[in-house]
């Protein structure tokens, strides 16, 4: 004789299973697009990498071919390699440093501050083609606003996006030009900071300067580890700007950065083979930096709870 | 629905596209819209094989449901794209009433293209202008061959401007159509040449001659900063003057890799020393950009003392810079001798028919009507025809939309004598992308001094020398 109502029976197990099937079937519209739009994808780039896979013909099996390719013999992958580390080593921490004077400055309470926040929000809102034609038009050798200035200081007018040595720094301010983005998290951060320990180490007799430095920006490191490694995770992907400034990689490949050569192989020469091992080089590279920034956590990461 | 099963290849391709859109991600979020150069041009006065019909449309109006062709074209700017449309209307209106046409404007076609072909829903027509796109993607299986539509309505080789023809072959079939053809003049200042006390000035300079002009059109103010470049001989425009150069992409049957040849090293030489003596190549180049961002700005403000152009820049001539006193000559040769006009480089952009169009007779029609039966039609798109029979109405009609007036006028022929004359174009291999990039960025080096003429050529040749190589015998 059945059991009817005992946990563990037959028709319990069979509401639970009808449990499931209906989550499922509400959750299969992101499940459906997740296996067939990401996941497949993905592993099929992985498969790719190891083939010669034009886009319109069927991949060849090639080994390691492509990776053996990337490392020992294109010059202009290290090139974009350089490149992206460059500008990822001085436009992130440039970034964070900038970023967090900035929040300290839009935490103080002064009169209109909404208006300053809004004002450096203001750029982040700018879409990338325009800002940096605006950027190009600025920088613009001879009769540019930026050189203008700089030759009424009797500074040296550099030939920005049109010299090789000025034209990473040129996307470099670019990019800074938008850390209202991280500025915003900055202060949300800020806020988070409970005020009882700036009153306590206001009785203990600190300073401005003490409480920025051994309260504030203490307390404020797990928003920079956030900032910092998806600032970081950006730089390693930058393409869009790049692409819009530096046609063809810019003067002496200065602007050819690895998504943008990367970009290059897959659609402009057909070598997605190619490309897609490039893609999972990356994705192995920024895994290792990120897994090796929160291996170091430990040692300069505090939270207040 | 349909009960047929999608096979493994089937389903790795439909991932490919996937995996491509996945790679598009990651390389950031927004479509990019640089926009593209403009068309190009050239020609002669009316010679060549018959008309392919007596001129009026021999095309068969079109029957049965209405029909749309998608046509995708590159982005040659505003300026340049609106008057592609007008091959639309009047393809609807004089041979297909029933077929509209639907055209979407993009920067780098060939990249989109590829990826559009290979998930099944490609445009009708594609006008690809860049990097001999047509065997190009031929080669790959995406395109459409044209051999039997040539066939049954009797459109032949002979039809075309010689070198056009062999920018749509792939393994000796045509997959495309020669559409807008073009060939590039010299533009100068004739008051400012005065001024700089230049006085004949011969209809086919030589190269010294075309040198020497460069140099005295370069001028610095009394603070000694450079105001005027004569010449700045920018690494994308030398493929216009590789012909005249002797330069070399290939050994003959392509299966070497030339540009560090000795007569290649020698004709870059030439280009590169084209920067006028006492002045740095990024000098003359920040002087030009420092030009608005409008046609001929370097030139119309005077910051440059020659450019080239196709003979469209009567357009851009007329808008921004009405009061310049221009003149047109052909471009240099060796020995400026009209014997020596076969070597100039001609260009052309070819429409074809992707496959998985979904109207390709359709398509095929609107390419004959455009491009072969009514190929004077371009003139209203300010592209040259490369159909020889129809020259003589092409320059008619541009004549008509220059107006009796225009400063171009009087040269008109130079174009049309260029076109017909020239016979030297890139020639096509798989890699020729990469070596078109691998040649401007060594060009770029050797004009920034960073590497010797010589040492930028045999590197950019000893990298591409295994591409080639890894695909012999699939062209």
């Amino acid at each position: 004789m059945r059991a009817v109502g005992v946990p563990g029976s037959g028709r319990l197990a069979r509401r639970e299973v009808r449990k499931i099937l209906l989550g499922l079937l509400f959750v299969s519209p992101w499940l459906v697009g997740f296996l067939w739009l990401q996941l497949y994808p993905i592993l099929a780039s992985l498969y790719y990498s190891f083939t010669d896979y034009q886009i319109l013909g069927t991949p060849h099996w090639t080994g390691f071919a492509n990776y053996a390719r990337m490392f020992l013999h294109d010059p202009l992958f290290w090139v974009s390699v350089r490149n992206t580390l460059f500008f990822a080593a001085v436009s992130v921490p440039l970034g964070v440093v900038i970023g967090i004077a900035l929040a300290l400055l839009l935490n103080a309470r002064v009169r209109g501050l909404s208006l300053y926040r809004t004002i450096y929000y203001l750029p982040t809102m700018i879409p990338v083609v325009p800002a940096v034609m605006l950027l190009a038009w600025l920088l613009t050798p001879s009769i540019g606003p930026v050189n203008y200035l700089l030759g009424q200081l009797g500074l040296p007018e550099p030939g920005w996006l049109n010299d090789p040595a000025w034209a990473k720094p040129a996307l470099i301010l670019l990019a800074l030009w938008g850390v209202g983005g991280s500025v915003v998290i900055y202060l949300a951060g800020l806020q988070d900071i409970p005020a009882t320990l700036y009153e306590a180490a206001a009785i203990d007799g600190a300073g401005t300067w003490q409480r920025t430095w051994y309260v504030t920006i203490p307390l404020l490191t797990p928003t920079i580890l956030f900032n910092l490694v998806v600032g970081l995770i950006g730089a390693f992907q930058y393409f869009a700007q790049a692409y819009v400034a530096g046609a063809f990689g810019g003067p002496l490949n200065s602007l050819l950065f690895y998504n943008l050569y990367l970009y290059q192989n897959a659609f402009q020469y057909y070598q997605m083979g190619y490309a897609s091992a490039m893609a999972w080089v990356l994705l192995v590279f920024v895994l290792i930096v990120t897994l090796a920034i929160f291996r170091t956590t430990g040692r300069w990461v505090h939270y207040a709870r | 629905m349909s009960g047929k099963k999608m096979s493994r290849r089937e389903l790795l391709r439909l991932g490919g596209v996937a995996g491509g859109v996945l790679l598009l991600a990651a390389c950031g979020s927004s479509a990019v819209g640089r926009s593209g150069q403009a068309n190009q041009t050239a020609g002669t006065s009316g010679k060549g094989g018959p008309p392919p019909t007596s001129g009026r449309s021999g095309a068969p109006r079109a029957t049965g449901p209405k029909v749309t062709l998608t046509i995708w074209n590159s982005d040659w700017g505003k300026f340049y794209n609106d008057p592609m449309k007008k091959l639309g209307t009047e393809f609807t209106r004089r041979a297909a009433p029933n077929v509209a046409t639907s055209w979407t404007f993009m920067p780098n076609l060939s990249n989109k293209l590829a990826a559009a072909i290979a998930a099944g829903n490609p445009p009708d027509v594609a006008v690809i202008d860049e990097g001999y796109g047509v065997p190009k993607i031929a080669r790959l299986g995406g395109l459409t061959s044209l051999d039997s539509y040539y066939s049954k309505d009797g459109v032949k080789q002979s039809d075309f401007i010689p070198f056009t023809w062999e920018t749509v072959l792939y393994k000796g079939k045509p997959y495309g159509i020669p559409g807008g053809a073009g060939a590039d003049a010299l533009v100068y200042d004739k008051d400012e040449f005065k001024k700089a006390g230049i006085g004949s000035v011969p209809d086919t300079p030589t190269w010294e001659e075309f040198r020497e002009w460069g140099q005295r059109m370069t001028k610095r103010d009394s603070s000694g900063k450079l105001v005027r470049a004569g010449i700045v001989p920018d690494p994308g425009s030398f493929f216009l003057f590789a012909g005249v150069l002797g330069f070399q992409y290939y050994n003959s049957d392509r299966t070497k890799v030339a540009i560090n040849s000795p007569e290649s090293v020698e004709a870059v030489e030439k280009w590169v020393g084209l920067t006028p003596k006492g002045v740095s190549y990024p000098e003359a180049s920040n002087l030009v950009a420092s030009a608005p961002n409008v046609p001929y700005g370097a030139f119309g403000q005077g910051k440059q003392g020659i450019v080239w152009d196709g003979y469209w820049l009567f357009l851009g001539m007329d808008k921004y810079w009405p009061k310049i006193n221009y003149g047109l000559i052909r471009l240099p040769t060796p020995h400026g001798k009209k014997s020596e006009w076969s070597m100039y480089t001609g260009w052309v952009w070819d429409p074809c028919i992707p496959k998985g169009s979904k109207h390709p007779d359709q398509a095929w029609e609107f390419l004959k009507f455009g491009f072969w039966q009514h190929g004077a039609l371009l003139a209203d798109t300010i592209n040259w025809t490369s159909v020889l029979s129809q020259f003589k109405p092409f320059i008619e009609r541009t004549k008509e939309i220059m107006g009796p007036h225009n400063r171009e006028l009087p040269y008109l022929h130079i174009y049309s004598e260029v076109q017909y004359a020239g016979k030297y174009f890139v020639p096509y291999t798989p890699i020729y992308d990469k070596l078109n990039d691998s040649l401007n960025q060594a060009i770029d080096q050797a004009n920034r001094g960073k590497k010797s003429v010589k040492q930028a050529l045999d590197e950019a040749a000893a990298n591409l020398q295994p591409q080639l190589d890894s695909v012999q015998g699939s062209f």
